[in-house]
């Protein structure tokens, strides 16, 4: 998943694509944990894509949440 | 009079919103009902084929949800209500970005809740297991979620809360608010109803109940209030809210007044979970107190507004009460010929077109009604009607005998 079908994605569950950059935090990208909950459900569930909810709750930046889903792509 | 209520200065309808099976706005679904066009359509659903009448897609832009309302992931029931206040909240003129927000309440009434998520999430839970269920089920399914998606869309931090009366749900919120408003516990209330029940469980529900029509070969005739062929009512979905406040506080902020909310009635049957009490004496004596509270008397009415489900027994009831309580003979109409029944969102949409007919001194036509059943004996009109509409009544009864009335007037 590149990083713009993952912007995609966030957009699609509402957000802001304008707060939506690699270097944004999760709270400046409106990422609340109910969302990052959301979020990991729509890439297990939709994308076949299964990161633990855990690390996304870890991962501090949208580029990091970039770098868990393609970890979590390429072992699926 | 019943309690004996003195007479109260009401409320002032600001504002109209309205998110129907008739129109995606205020004015394209009162010109469906001025028209008199049912919008009821054959479906099917897990296997059972029924009727209904579905709200039309929910537009995307500004007159859409929005961005921060999809990223709270609202059960249908709160989309559909977030549409319909925004619109009520513009065409009052109010600005939630500059109002003081700690004044302001919001009363949604809702007949079934976020069902839709719910059922969905059950199914989840069951098939998938608990990991799969999605975190916003339960803030979606809670009967609350209305009201408190209208709170958090539009900065509403006075009063919030939503009530339930089954059908009657719509009508209780705006009684509600009249209430809010003369105690002051807040300055603005934005008040009306919400139901997006079109599921299984809803649908096969109310026919085990033999409530709803079987009339599949003519969908769109198959909502008759009052007509000697009617076989039951349509669920519909939708939302219509109103924005209210004290008659002189909108004058003094020179807002446009479209009527007035002169007085409400509540009462209950203690009869039964579904029939009406036979007299109809709760719905009779709802009637009286809103009258007596807007200081009116019966011959003052000018329209009924009637809730007029379509049911045989139901519709029989109303009329009788209707026809002893006011012989004077007004015109009796009931809208969900066209809209379908909205459910909890039903009083407060009706509520929305007795407002304009007041305010556009209209008389709208009853669609499908073509020959009154057995009892019926009321002036029930099958086209609009220009007259001089200066006091209406609206009815609404839920299952579960709760009654509600409200009479509206012009200002």
């Amino acid at each position: 998943m590149t990083f713009d079908e993952l912007k995609n994605l966030l957009v699609s569950l509402g957000l802001d694509p304008a707060e939506i950059t690699p270097e944004s935090t999760r709270e400046e990208a409106g990422l609340d944990s109910l969302l990052l909950t959301e979020l990991a459900l729509v890439l297990r569930k939709e994308r076949g894509i299964p990161v633990p909810e855990e690390e996304l709750y870890a991962a501090p930046t949208v580029a990091a949440i970039e770098g868990l889903v393609a970890r979590y792509a390429a072992v699926a | 009079m019943p309690g004996g209520r003195p007479a109260r200065p009401g409320a002032a309808v600001t504002g109209v919103g309205l998110f129907t099976p008739a129109g995606a706005d205020r004015a394209t679904t009162w010109e469906t009902v001025r028209v008199g066009k049912p919008t009821a359509g054959l479906e099917e659903l897990d296997g059972i084929r029924y009727l209904a009448c579905r709200a039309p897609e929910l537009p995307d832009g500004p007159g859409g949800l929005g961005r921060a309302a999809v990223a709270r992931r609202p059960d249908r029931s709160a989309a559909l209500a977030l549409v319909a206040a925004r619109e009520a909240l513009a065409d009052a003129g109010l600005d939630a970005g500059t109002w003081d927000g700690m004044r302001v309440g919001v009363v949604a009434g809702t007949g079934a809740g976020g069902t839709l998520t719910y059922e969905r999430q059950l199914a989840v839970v069951r098939e998938d297991g608990p990991g799969d269920m999605s975190p916003f089920a339960v803030p979606g399914a809670l009967p609350n979620a209305v009201a408190a998606q209208l709170a958090v869309e539009f900065g509403i931090r006075g009063p919030s809360m939503a009530v339930t009366t089954a059908c009657a749900s719509g009508a209780t919120a705006i009684g509600v608010a009249l209430d809010l408003l003369a105690l002051g516990r807040c300055d603005v209330v934005l008040a009306g109803g919400s139901d997006a029940s079109l599921s299984s469980f809803y649908i096969a529900g109310f026919d085990r109940l033999r409530a709803l029509s079987h009339r599949f070969h003519d969908p769109s005739g198959g909502l008759r209030p009052f007509d000697v062929d009617r076989d039951g009512f349509v669920m519909a979905e939708g939302a219509g809210f109103l924005v209210l406040e004290r008659p002189a506080d909108a004058a003094a902020r020179g807002a446009r007044t479209r009527a007035l909310i002169g007085g409400y009635g509540a009462t209950s049957d203690a009869h039964h979970v579904v029939a009406p009490r036979p007299d109809g004496s709760g719905l009779a004596a709802a009637v009286r107190e809103a009258l007596a509270e807007a200081g009116a008397a019966p011959g003052d009415v000018d329209l009924v507004n009637a809730h007029g489900t379509g049911t045989p027994r139901g519709d029989a009831v109303e009329a009788a009460v209707l026809a002893r309580l006011l012989p004077h003979g007004p015109p009796v109409t009931s809208t969900k010929g066209v809209t379908g029944h909205l459910l909890g969102a039903a009083g407060a949409v009706e509520a929305a077109l007795t407002v304009l007919s007041v305010a556009e001194d209209t008389v709208p036509p009853t669609a499908n009604f073509t020959e009154p059943g057995e009892g019926v004996d009321l002036d029930v009109p099958t086209v609009a009607r220009s007259s001089r509409v200066r006091l209406a009544v609206s009815t609404s009864v839920g299952f579960g005998g709760h009654n509600a009335a409200l009479v509206i007037t012009a200002p």
